[in-house]
């Protein structure tokens, strides 16, 4: 089978903040367009989501680890994507550790979060992978990642790319069940902080090359 | 886990404190320029406060010696031994809620009045709460508070008044902003990275529960630093641009900022001007009358009343309810819901499993894209989960349409 090497643009000499500088490829392009196209609510909200919405698009584009699937821009903010992360899953029969390689989820911004705060699992759906063990993530039905106890008013979408990842990966975490900020799973919690050898799951940065301990 | 939603309560006075009255012609000034109609005016004049508080209660007092129609007054706050320093109370009022005991107060100074309280946040009230007052006073360092006020003013075309201190600098400041049309000032418009930073760190949230519903936001701040008499200073100087506001004396006052400073005695006033990149919705709802009650008529029937036929970019906002289309349970995968819930309600049991059923917000919309409800848009709301709801707007870009049902007995829809 033909093997295909992904090209990626280049990186913007700087980084994350210069993510305006990168240059859509044809389908993010489209997307752009498409949501744009049934994109509601008052002017100002149109042009924040349509401007958040590029910055997550040039993400994607530079990212060796994240792809955007869909984009609904017709009220709240709505970004499905794949995140390449180890996700850690409810240990076996035997208490061994699962852990899937990728991450379906939906970024959620609503209109409210650009002038109040609001708690840290406002933002992050984790849809696919079911069993995430994991103490910032409500077990199912309905997986939520916390990213910490309230994220300020008008935080940046692609912040909240970046704290998933560093999330999932155990990167950064909050395993004390008896602090409210950011526990969600008590049992994953207390589970994690028998097993935090195993923390982080991955040392790979966000737009860098997969580390030797990544898990396939 | 529970609705959030908190109403606001009547006080009442036992008929043992009843007392003499007098009347409010015995006192108020045949004011240069004064309309004939100044006592009707008064008459009919319903005010709500927000944040009751060394600013607020001198406020609502001068207001009840007015003997206006109504006072609301919410504050989510109990008067501390600090708070006898700042505002007009006695030691025995520690411990109360400021706002019940304002309210008890206001009462007794003006029997005929209708007071109305709330010991919670505004971010508990509903809308509505709003819609029958003619002037929001805003006296609050509570940004997050304000920012809700502002926002709410903005959508609902109400004045609002803004009376606050800066005690170091013995400043009284008060700022009308009119809402006439959305496209004026409003509190938001001047928020620096300061007051952003200030607002993020004055919010914390509760993570207790599911995080299935809306989190009630915990303020924790410091306290204004004032004297009692700068705090009476910002009231008096809001009280008169409440009146000449209400009774049209001299020049209009909307969209002014007033500043009275101790240290020079002098006043300033200045124009205040809308910022483009304010991060409020400075789009003002028009009122449209609703025929019936809001769980009775359909999405379609308040899109055509609205004037949206036709119009395919349209969204609905159903009370506080959120529209549920596909929803979890303990089996995994998704059912179908299609239905409006309130914040944090399951929505039944799954059949296979006996657990509940919790809307995914992926699959959620507040507000709901008419594409989203394209199939049930002849539907009562009644049948879709609504039936408690008692207001909705729909939105066409930048136009808004507010519908409040005919059972809350709002004035002026």
């Amino acid at each position: 089978m033909l093997k295909v090497k992904e090209i990626l643009p280049e990186k913007p000499a700087g980084g994350l903040a210069e993510l305006e500088k990168v240059r859509l490829g044809h389908r993010y392009q489209q997307m752009l367009e498409g949501a744009a196209a049934t994109c509601g609510g008052p002017r100002f909200w149109r042009d924040r989501k349509g401007a958040m919405t590029r910055n997550v698009l040039a993400l994607a584009e530079i990212s060796p680890r994240f792809g955007v699937q869909n984009v609904d821009m017709r009220e709240t903010l709505k970004i499905r994507a794949m995140m390449r992360v180890p996700v850690p899953l409810r240990p076996d029969a035997d208490g061994r550790l699962r852990v899937a390689n990728t991450a379906q989820l939906t970024l959620i911004y609503p209109q409210e979060a650009l002038r109040q705060p609001l708690p840290g699992y406002s933002f992050v759906e984790i849809v696919r992978p079911l069993g995430v063990w994991h103490a910032n993530c409500s077990a199912e039905p309905v997986q939520l990642l916390c990213l910490g106890a309230e994220l300020p008013a008008g935080i940046r979408l692609t912040n909240i790319v970046l704290m998933t990842y560093g999330a999932l990966s155990m990167q950064t975490t909050m395993l004390d069940e008896r602090d409210a900020a950011g526990v969600m799973n008590p049992d994953a919690a207390r589970w994690w902080q028998e097993n935090t050898a195993l923390t982080p799951l991955s040392q790979a940065l966000f737009l860098g090359p997969d580390g030797p301990d990544d898990r396939d | 886990m529970k609705n959030r939603i908190r109403y606001l309560r009547e006080v009442k006075l036992r008929s043992s404190c009843a007392s003499a009255v007098a009347r409010r012609e015995d006192r108020l000034p045949r004011f240069l320029d004064m309309p004939d109609d100044a006592h009707d005016r008064l008459d009919q004049l319903n005010v709500a406060i927000v944040g009751v508080g060394s600013v607020g209660r001198n406020a609502a007092l001068h207001l009840a010696r007015l003997q206006i129609a109504g006072l609301l007054l919410i504050d989510c706050g109990r008067l501390k031994a600090q708070s006898v320093l700042t505002h007009l109370i006695s030691p025995a009022d520690v411990s109360q809620p400021k706002a019940s005991n304002a309210g008890r107060v206001c009462k007794r100074v003006s029997p005929d009045t209708r007071v109305m309280v709330s010991d919670g946040t505004v971010q508990e009230l509903p809308l509505t709460a709003f819609a029958g007052v003619d002037v929001i006073f805003l006296a609050t360092d509570n940004l997050l508070a304000e920012s809700e006020v502002a926002q709410r003013a903005i959508w609902l075309g109400k004045p609002l008044i803004q009376a606050s201190v800066h005690g170091a600098t013995l400043v009284g400041q008060v700022r009308c902003f009119s809402n006439r049309d959305g496209q004026g000032a409003c509190p938001v418009c001047s928020f620096s990275e300061v007051e952003w930073n200030h607002l993020n760190l004055q919010t914390r949230f509760n993570c207790d529960g599911p995080p299935m519903g809306k989190a009630a936001a915990e303020i924790t701040k410091e306290p204004t630093m004032s004297t009692s008499f700068l705090c009476s200073t910002a009231a008096d100087l809001a009280l008169v641009q409440i009146l000449r506001y209400v009774l049209g004396l001299g020049a209009p006052v909307m969209d002014t900022m007033l500043e009275y400073c101790g240290y020079t005695h002098r006043t300033v006033v200045s124009p205040l001007v809308r910022n483009p990149e304010c991060r409020c919705d400075h789009t003002t709802y028009e009122r449209a009358p609703c025929p019936r009650p809001v769980p009775d008529c359909t999405l379609r029937q308040f899109a055509s009343l609205a004037g949206f036929d036709g119009e395919e970019l349209l969204s609905f906002r159903v009370d506080e309810m959120t529209y549920a289309e596909l929803g979890a349970c303990g089996c995994g995968g998704s059912r179908p819901l299609r239905r409006f819930v309130a914040d944090g309600a399951h929505v039944g049991r799954c059949r296979s499993c006996g657990a509940p059923v919790f809307p995914r917000p992926s699959d959620s919309h507040r507000p709901v894209p008419r594409s989203v409800v394209a199939d049930v848009l002849d539907r009562p709301l009644r049948d879709l989960g609504a039936g408690a709801a008692q207001w909705l707007a729909v939105r066409c870009g930048d136009r808004a349409v507010l519908f409040i049902g005919p059972e809350n007995g709002q004035k002026g829809a």
